[in-house]
């Protein structure tokens, strides 16, 4: 009984302890998968010995979402820098005053194409919205090589995509509304459900039933469909809307919290995140990410960012955009049968 | 159309999860209740790991059990799926409780039952003395499933819970998701209230039996092991889905212990700081309820009203105040609710007689307190510990919004991991875990039964 008691109260003092020193540590929030972002962090301690806290988000079912905590966390950040996989969440941090601009000396988008111009996101290596196809179901001859391909009673009940309220599906909804117009866009996803198109919870979820031949194709990030065909499975990686109006393109972004509480740090890890080695290393990775700085050698089946006809969007809209159709048409599409 | 302020998809979603929440308690009610009283009265082989084997989808978080659904059954969704997902936790939760509460007969009761019409009317007698604490597990269940939108996400069957998530994660309104939390607990406590009117007082005036013998056991027929079985099969089906890769892939051991040891110290700290602060906070509330059915009503109805609240809203409203003890002060309030019926079962079978007797010898507060009352209440203070841990484990919102950075705990690494790592270290991950769970549950019941 005593015993038990002790362990209590030791627990209860070690909860009650600081747990962070500050001290040549650095906080990264990030939204990357954890497999993909944890390796990158590991090298940039063996290199400068600074330590990286690294506190990554979810993805099956999408938690509260570290966003929330660095919204949160506003007049007390702990957070130094945020490692995005999406420049819409970024531009929502600038929105909210949580980002404070930093325009790195060697940045890996020189055009700032991909970047804010006030300095708040700084982007580097990205993934692409594609789509991905099980070859044994379709021959990749025949495989859809649109959007529209979801509305083409051909494949009705036959292809899948992650819920439009959560992920890069929901940045990918925004750009088509972006692109599309209102109505158009409307029409396009109304269409989705006449058609017999799932929706499930993640891109995750859309790559493991297209990859187990449960669905035709669905659409997702280059990451999944990359990660499905090193695990070899029967699957092939669409560029959509190549002849039409592009694939979206989604860069990571790299933001530095205002007033975080390792400022030096966090710039220098920012840095690190936008050299060609760290590009480098997520193009030979799983998760075969396509680099933005010229010159950074990719290997074989990775697309360079110029090589593809890429969507005409405005990062910094979409992020007002979804919110609007998050709490409007997504929401009640979404929740429809 | 708007309803105190909150639009009709809210309203729609929220009829779907009572609909889930139902259907739920009333299956798990249906199937845990007399199986979880065929159990305690009936010896049959294997009788112990069977019931080990029943517990395990406990000490798992609902999204696993769901990924595991998905896996072994493909294309399979709906409601359907969401209330199998659910009755897996659900109809342990109810067996265990009608076990419980069966254990507490007497050899006299039994006796006289059998006297009075075999063991037919034991059966009968034991049924009736299990239902408060069976009725009550089981509208524990249908409540848990109100503030979970795991399963209901993976399934594509989205309740209030999914409307919630979808306020705060991708609206960032937590105003309005504190107004729907509110909304989702008010309707929980509605209808959680005659249940508690009805079953509260029972379940907190217990039984001190002076007869201390345990009935002789029944012959079990072959039914009851055929009904275990299936009961267990179809709870541990998602558990084969989700363990599945391990049989086709190669198994990535040193990752997966690497994932654990970096994870499994914060885990614990998280586990016993909720635990401890649940088991206080439950005791306290029970002893201020004391011997008023009034009291013991509306603990109990509050206790079910907060099991409906989504646990990352409270999360939400503490980051400002993130760390380790707020976190474990935020995960008590998962396992509060049960750690309060239980503490109600205890103060309330606690006899009078005693404290009359300590006041009559003079027997000083504190002396009555340490060598009487508390060691009773650790009877039902472990169980309440070890259930509170074991839901704080579980829970992944919440440490995600609160943890110091790198202090993760073990179930938000595989939730964290799992979006592109491959399907085998997952699956390593969530049996590592559950050896975890399984250690932890098996010490808890060493200890009781030391006590």
């Amino acid at each position: 009984m005593r015993f038990v008691f002790l362990i209590l109260a030791v627990a209860g003092l070690i909860g009650c302890k600081p747990s962070n020193k500050l001290s040549n540590t650095v906080v990264v929030y990030t939204s990357v998968d954890d497999v993909f972002a944890r390796p990158v962090c590991e090298q940039f301690q063996k290199q400068t010995g600074i330590e990286v806290k690294l506190v990554p988000d979810t993805e099956e079912t999408k938690s509260t979402g570290l966003l929330n905590r660095l919204i949160a966390e506003k007049a007390r950040p702990v957070a130094d820098v945020f490692w995005s996989g999406d420049p819409v969440r970024a531009a929502v941090l600038k929105a909210k005053g949580i980002s404070a601009p930093f325009k790195a000396a060697n940045p890996a988008d020189a055009t700032g194409r991909f970047s804010d111009s006030a300095g708040h996101w700084s982007a580097l290596s990205a993934r692409a919205r594609v789509l991905i196809v099980n070859t044994n179901l379709v021959p990749v001859s025949d495989a859809p090589r649109s959007l529209n391909a979801f509305l083409d009673p051909k494949w009705k009940g036959k292809a899948c995509l992650a819920n439009p309220l959560f992920g890069t599906t929901s940045m990918h909804a925004a750009a088509l509304f972006e692109t599309m117009g209102e109505a158009k866009a409307k029409e396009f996803f109304e269409g989705l459900r006449a058609n017999g198109v799932k929706m499930l919870s993640s891109n995750g979820e859309v790559k493991r039933r297209v990859a187990a031949g449960e669905l035709a194709f669905g659409l997702t990030d280059t990451d999944d469909a990359s990660v499905a065909m090193k695990e070899g499975k029967a699957v092939a990686m669409i560029y959509p809307d190549q002849d039409g109006a592009g694939t979206l393109i989604v860069p990571n972004a790299a933001v530095l919290i205002a007033n975080g509480p390792n400022p030096e740090r966090g710039k220098k890890f920012i840095e690190y995140l936008l050299t060609a080695a760290v590009e480098q290393s997520l193009a030979e990775s799983e998760a075969a990410q396509m680099p933005l700085r010229p010159g950074v050698t990719v290997p074989s089946g990775v697309k360079r960012v110029e090589e593809i006809k890429t969507m005409a969007v405005d990062y910094e809209k979409l992020g007002a955009r979804l919110e609007e159709l998050s709490a409007g048409f997504l929401r009640t599409w979404a929740a429809s049968p | 159309m708007t309803i105190a302020g909150l639009d009709s998809p809210f309203w729609f979603a929220l009829g779907r999860s009572v609909l889930v929440g139902f259907t739920v308690a009333g299956g798990s009610l249906a199937i845990g209740w007399p199986l979880g009283v065929r159990i305690g009265l009936a010896s049959f082989p294997l009788r112990r790991f069977l019931l080990a084997l029943l517990a395990l989808p406990l000490l798992l978080p609902s999204f696993l059990i769901a990924i595991g659904l998905s896996m072994l059954w493909r294309g399979f969704g709906g409601a359907m799926a969401v209330v199998w997902v659910f009755a897996c936790l659900g109809v342990p939760l109810v067996t265990f409780a009608a076990l419980a509460a069966t254990l507490t007969l007497t050899r006299g009761q039994a006796d006289a039952a059998r006297l009075a019409g075999r063991e037919r009317q034991l059966f009968r007698l034991a049924l009736r003395a299990a239902f408060p604490l069976a009725g009550l597990a089981a509208a524990l269940a249908g409540t848990l499933t109100l503030a979970d939108p795991g399963p209901g996400q993976i399934f594509g069957w989205p309740g209030a819970a999914s409307e919630l998530l979808t306020s705060f994660a991708a609206r960032y309104d937590r105003a309005l998701a504190t107004q729907q939390a509110v909304a989702l607990a008010a309707v929980a406590a509605l209808l959680a209230w005659p249940l508690a009117w009805k079953l509260a007082p029972e379940v907190a005036a217990g039984l001190f039996a002076r007869d201390v013998n345990r009935p002789s056991p029944l012959r079990a027929p072959a039914t009851t092991g055929w009904v275990f079985g299936v009961a267990g099969l179809f709870t541990l089906l998602p558990l084969f889905g989700l363990l599945k890769p391990l049989l086709v892939q190669r198994r990535p051991v040193s990752r997966a212990w690497s994932e654990v040891t970096r994870t499994a110290t914060d885990t614990l700290l998280y586990a016993a700081l909720a635990a401890s602060v649940a088991v206080a906070v439950a005791f306290a509330l029970a002893w201020a309820a004391g011997r008023s059915s009034a009291r013991r009503r509306w603990l109990v109805t509050a206790a079910l009203a907060l099991l409906a609240l989504p646990p990352a809203l409270p999360a939400l409203w503490l980051i400002p105040w993130s760390g380790r003890f707020t976190l474990g002060v935020a995960l008590a309030l998962r396992g509060l609710p049960l750690a309060i019926l239980l503490a109600l079962r205890a103060i309330g079978s606690m006899p009078p007689s005693w404290a009359n007797a300590a006041r009559v010898h003079r027997v000083p507060r504190a002396t009555f307190l340490g060598r009487i009352a508390l060691p009773w209440c650790a009877r039902w203070a472990f169980p309440a510990a070890a259930i509170s841990a074991l839901l704080a484990t579980a829970e992944v919102g919440t440490v995600l919004l609160l943890h110091p950075p790198g202090h993760a705990s073990l179930p938000l690494a595989v939730f964290t991991i799992m979006a592109n790592a491959p399907e085998a270290l997952v699956a390593m991950l969530c049996l590592l875990y559950l050896a975890l769970a399984l250690t932890l549950a098996v010490t808890v019941q060493q200890i009781i039964r030391r006590l």
